[in-house]
């Protein structure tokens, strides 16, 4: 259906969804091209070997030098302008996506997770309040991989993971919060408000998983 | 297209001494193992966020590998294997930021920080704050950042005899691509970041209330870090606060390739840079100390220590008498040449310049001054030998390092036998003694 050209072309437009690429977006890939083997030729080209010309007090670099430094910024900054092309990630290279998309409304979800005090099982806190609790994880993170694993079959073994660190931590004196009994994996959702007052009330909280202290991972 | 391709050449060659490339060395991989050491002793609260080994303990339930995991099949390690990777990659950062065995260093150091700052990456979502020191260590790597400023230098100092103070600088363009690297990459980071806001959400990131909902929503515990502040709740409220904050922030992103082309702009948009990053971590909480630090490497490192030092210097605090047909002691004096950065010292050559030295010093005998390093102070004091560097020590910014090292206790024994036994053994070898026509008096 397609030649092999476009399949060549198609992940570096579109988001890598050939379906979406259009022939404006050929053209420019073209014209992109282009200009960049012109920029080749026309500039780079003729001073390529300059650095390795002796001149009067300076010290020329040997050509395999050169060869070496142009290496490396073809590694970082081609890498870059292919991942920038492509909208792609591949860390350490990356298009740098980070509050790009446009995200509007007053509400929101997310995946949190909720400790039951061993001193007041009728109760629970936060676990999100306090970034320490969760070390390694950060906020950001955690949310982020809770919502990728929610429905992973070993989710349960991952959350008593969590408490079980939670409690090594306090126990090594990492944080002050309380003996938990229990962890529970929520699914949040807030309506925001412009004053705060809803960032620990949220509208309501569905469970996804619960698990208590000793269980076995 | 000639001026162009001359520009290109100019811009990633232009010739240079090696000394902004040494500071900048010293710069990112001293502040790097200051903050890499320091924060999770000095600040539990948030430096754990700088260590790597707890996520050895986090179930494989959450390992989800990216791209560079993947494909080179790194597999999560053990607590116990990643405190020992993280503790010589703190070496490797100390090491870089002396100048020690730079090559390897500055290797080993970008080697580890591949598995250590892509490591928290595999766990559901990637940061993007350590790619920029990431690509500086590569690029440190692969260049010759330790021809100043390292204890390399003072190696092959020693050993040649040659070093600053004892011959012409090198100049090359060697010395300027990797800076200029390193500025390519900061640009296109930014503007990369623009160019993606305008790709998914167009200029309605800035009409929009885009930035309003995420200033609203960074209060809800969602990312990396806690903003340090609640004031984006009051921007929120003013849609035209927030506006602006949106504007501004691309704007700065979109130009930001500017500072490649103008010092002028360079001026204006490296502070702002760093600003956006404050201004990040007080409204929105991720917190960019990393690339803060990287936008330092626009500063003309080499001007502003010369600058700082050039009040401070030219004062004659020593003269420094020598026997300078001996090799040894030429060696020695390129190192404390290479150590005089406040140009503090006068060297004086008792084989060559002895009638200048009678002249200024007549209690000076020259058998003496060609036997043992001698070193007259400002005051007239003179020192011999093991207490010459001694003296020294003290008038070298760099020798109060070794302070330490003279007032230990048995140290002026040890000290003079060591001094003694080097200078003695110097006539056994390549480093004859010239024909004695000293004057016979002792040195005081």
């Amino acid at each position: 259906m397609y030649s092999p050209i476009h399949r060549w072309i198609a992940p570096f437009i579109g988001r890598g969804d050939l379906a979406t690429a259009t022939p404006r977006h050929f053209i420019a890939l073209g014209l992109l091209g282009v200009i960049v083997a012109a920029f080749i030729l026309l500039v780079i080209r003729p001073v390529f070997w300059a650095p390795s010309q002796p001149a009067a007090g300076i010290a020329p670099m040997p050509r395999r030098r050169v060869t070496v430094v142009y290496a490396v910024m073809a590694l970082i900054l081609g890498g870059s302008l292919l991942d920038a092309v492509r909208d792609s990630e591949h860390w350490p290279w990356s298009c740098y996506p980070m509050y790009s998309f446009m995200e509007t409304g007053t509400t929101f979800d997310d995946y949190r997770l909720y400790g039951v005090p061993t001193q007041n099982p009728g109760t629970e806190i936060s676990l999100f309040t306090d970034e320490r609790y969760l070390q390694p994880f950060d906020q950001s993170r955690l949310a982020e991989i809770l919502n990728y694993v929610k429905d992973d079959p070993r989710l349960h073994d991952g959350l008593v993971n969590c408490l079980t660190r939670y409690e090594a931590l306090r126990h090594g004196g990492r944080h002050d919060g309380p003996e938990l009994a229990k962890l529970r994996m929520y699914h949040v959702f807030w309506t925001l408000d412009p004053w705060g007052a809803t960032i620990e009330k949220p509208d309501r909280k569905e469970l996804v998983e619960e698990v208590a202290l000793h269980e076995k991972s | 297209m000639k001026s162009l391709a001359q520009k290109w050449d100019h811009f990633w060659f232009e010739p240079a001494t090696a000394d902004n490339l040494g500071l900048a060395r010293i710069l990112v991989y001293g502040s790097m193992a200051i903050f890499y050491f320091v924060t999770p002793y000095l600040f539990p609260a948030w430096g754990w966020h700088e260590t790597f080994n707890e996520w050895g303990g986090v179930s494989l339930v959450f390992w989800k590998p990216i791209w560079l995991f993947r494909t080179l099949h790194l597999p999560l390690l053990s607590t116990q294997t990643i405190s020992a990777m993280d503790a010589v990659w703190k070496l490797s950062l100390v090491l870089g930021a002396i100048g020690l065995f730079t090559r390897f260093s500055t290797a080993v150091s970008f080697i580890l920080s591949i598995y250590l700052f892509g490591l928290p990456n595999n766990f559901g979502k990637t940061h993007h704050l350590e790619i920029l020191l990431l690509w500086t260590f590569l690029i440190m790597t692969f260049s010759q950042c330790g021809d100043s400023w390292s204890i390399d230098r003072l190696i092959k100092t020693a050993r040649t005899g040659t070093g600053r103070g004892s011959e012409p600088r090198k100049i090359s363009g060697e010395y300027t691509w990797p800076i200029r690297l390193i500025w390519v990459v900061m640009a296109m980071i930014y503007f990369e970041a623009g160019v993606s806001k305008l790709r998914h959400s167009g200029i309605e990131w800035v009409t929009g209330s885009a930035m309003a909902f995420f200033l609203q929503r960074a209060q809800y515990h969602v990312t990396d870090a806690e903003p340090l502040a609640n004031w984006g709740l009051w921007m929120t409220r003013h849609a035209w606060a927030s506006h602006l904050l949106a504007g501004m922030g691309l704007s700065l992103e979109l130009s930001y390739p500017l500072a490649l082309f103008s010092r002028r702009l360079r001026w204006i948009i490296m502070p702002s840079g760093m600003l956006m990053q404050a201004g990040i971590a007080v409204l929105m909480g991720p917190n960019f100390y990393q690339m803060m630090l990287c936008q330092l490497l626009w500063l003309p490192l080499d001007k502003i220590v010369d600058g700082i030092l050039t009040p401070f210097s030219g004062k004659k605090k020593y003269a420094v008498i020598f026997d300078g047909s001996c090799g040894l002691c030429k060696k020695t004096i390129a190192v404390v040449k290479s150590l005089d950065l406040l140009s503090h010292v006068e060297y004086l050559d008792a084989v060559h310049r002895w009638p200048e030295i009678q002249s200024r010093f007549p209690n000076l005998d020259r058998d003496r001054c060609l036997e043992d390093m001698h070193a007259v102070s400002s005051a007239g004091k003179t020192r011999v030998g093991f207490d010459a560097y001694k003296g020294l020590a003290w008038v070298l910014p760099l020798g109060w390092l070794t302070l330490p090292v003279f007032y230990f206790p048995g140290a002026l024994l040890a000290g003079n036998r060591i001094y003694r036994m080097v200078a003695d053994g110097r006539h056994n070898g390549t480093c004859a003694l010239p024909t004695s026509v000293g004057s016979g008096r002792d040195a005081e």
